[in-house]
């Protein structure tokens, strides 16, 4: 399922640019569907990045934040040619998880 | 006195039935002579945008809205829907073939020529409409026309011909003339209770604002379909565009897939020869 | 809740209000036109009243969808008087096809000015 995150990971200088965009519904369980229905609350709670086996980023996500949510952020400590690892998991204990290059 | 009067009355009359006479008339219409006049307008409006940013609409003709789109563009919107397009693009049917063995060129950089006037039905086949005609041969049910798998599958296909000019060509049949004059009068007619018709906006108020949004000029307006407008928050085609137009200016709109919005899109395209295909694209 | 009941007091009070002006207007002006309107007007509470003004509010927007020119607002419309009419309120019915039929009417008029002004848009 690694299908559903997008990530760009690009080492300048001794700082390195993340940003990504993971596909989810993010529902945040107070909009109603076309038949009246509530859709039932459905949102990514965690999402980790990894360089190595270092976390260097956590985010608890909930409700409020929108559909396929874009984040990007600069860390250091890491090089071009490490890898990073991103995962999340939702509040219905889906998750997913990509690795990709630091170029 | 009386001749003077009675011969300008005749010239009114000859004029009013000059101005008369149903768009359908085949021998009157001279789609290359548009095609120029409506170019060069937008070129004159817009002298500092080159010709091939037409394709990028509003972000043409509005710096502030430009800078958002190409941060978007970091990771387009539609990606996600893009891949799943290929992938259904590529899944066989039930009887083995797939959605290549229907198109020329195995239906890849093909979108440029769509849509196409087809002398044997009479009709103007638009890709969305090849796609389920491919469909229907091959046993399959049809597809919502305006958005979802349909949406994906015709942005799989029109991100194939990136890169390639629009070339819409209208042969010197009757039929195929008067599908594109049918066309080009709903684009100028006003209708709904605002009373406002397409060229209102996109030619009259090109690159004015409409509340928070730009209009996008015209020239260049079909390029990017299928769009991932953040409206909808997902990819939708050029008919579920049109129905959404309509019911702003407050018009009942017809089906995604009637004849005149497949003439209207026949107009538009056509427009947009020489142009470069960049769809899919994303809207606000 | 409170918003709503204050809303359909104020629409009920002007309901009454309404007749005095143009009752007014009828006596100053002595246009048997406009006096023969009003009296239309306040007999079309009726069944019979609202039969005849939902069939030509339907027949003019037939005739608008034969011009591939309706609006939406006249749907719109047509959909409240007949859920009125089904609520029994056929004042209110009478009215709305009424307003319906003027909307059909008008937009029967845009796309007959259309078949010959559009040319005056097109860019050469």
């Amino acid at each position: 399922m690694a299908h559903t995150i997008r990530v760009r990971a690009i080492a300048n200088g001794d700082t390195v640019q993340v940003q990504s965009l993971i596909q989810h519904p993010m529902d945040s369980g107070f909009v109603k569907d076309s038949a009246g229905k509530l859709i039932p609350p459905h949102y990514i709670e965690v999402v980790t990045f990894a360089a190595g086996n270092k976390t260097v980023f956590t985010a608890f996500w909930g409700p409020a934040v929108s559909k396929d949510p874009y984040l990007k952020f600069s860390f250091k400590g890491a090089k071009k040619g490490d890898t990073l690892t991103i995962s999340w998991v939702d509040n219905k204990g889906m998750h997913d998880s990509t690795t990709a290059p630091i170029m | 006195m009386r001749r003077v009067i009675a011969a300008v009355a005749a010239l009114a009359m000859l004029a009013l039935t000059g101005a008369a006479p149903a768009p359908a008339t085949a021998g009157k219409s001279n789609p290359a002579a548009d095609l120029k006049a409506f170019q060069d307008y937008f070129k004159t409006s817009f002298p500092k945008v080159p010709f091939d940013d037409f394709v990028n609409g509003p972000y043409a003709v509005n710096k502030g809205m430009r800078a958002q789109w190409e941060q978007i563009m970091q990771f387009p919107p539609y990606d996600f829907e893009l891949a799943d397009g290929k992938k259904l693009f590529e899944t066989k049917f039930a009887n083995g073939k797939s959605y290549g063995d229907c198109f020329p060129d195995k239906g890849i950089g093909i979108a440029q020529t769509y849509p196409h006037f087809d002398a044997k039905t009479g009709q103007v086949v638009t890709l969305v409409d090849a796609i389920n005609a491919c469909r229907v041969t091959n046993g399959e049910a049809k597809l919502d026309v305006s958005k979802g798998p349909m949406a994906e599958i015709a942005a799989y296909m029109v991100s194939t011909s990136h890169g390639k000019r629009f070339d819409v060509t209208i042969p010197d049949d009757p039929r195929a003339l008067a599908a594109y004059e049918a066309g080009k009068q709903f684009f100028y007619s006003r209708r709904g209770q605002l009373n406002f018709s397409c060229a209102s906006c996109h030619v009259q108020s090109a690159g004015k604002r409409l509340r928070g949004d730009i209009i996008a000029p015209a020239l260049g307006l079909v390029a990017a379909f299928p769009i991932y407008r953040d409206a909808w928050g997902n990819i939708g085609t050029l008919g579920r565009r049109f129905v959404e137009c309509n019911a702003q200016v407050r018009a009942v709109a017809f089906k995604p897939d009637s004849t005149i919005y497949h003439d209207l899109e026949y107009f538009l395209t056509y427009m947009d020869n020489g142009l470069p295909v960049t769809g899919p694209g994303t809207r606000p | 809740m409170k918003g709503s009941e204050i809303m359909r007091r104020r629409v009920a009070s002007g309901a009454v209000a309404a007749p005095l002006p143009s009752a007014l207007l009828c006596l100053v002006l002595g246009l048997g036109l406009a006096c023969g309107f009003a009296g239309a007007a306040r007999a079309a509470g009726t069944q019979a009243g609202y039969d005849a003004a939902i069939k030509a509010a339907e027949a003019a927007e037939h005739q608008a969808g034969l011009t591939h020119d309706q609006w939406t607002p006249t749907v719109e419309a047509l959909k409240a008087a007949h859920a009125a009419a089904a609520a029994k309120d056929f004042a209110k019915a009478t009215e709305l096809a009424q307003h319906a039929e003027a909307l059909a009417q008008l937009s029967i008029a845009q796309a007959q000015s259309e078949q010959t002004a559009w040319h005056s848009a097109v860019l050469r």
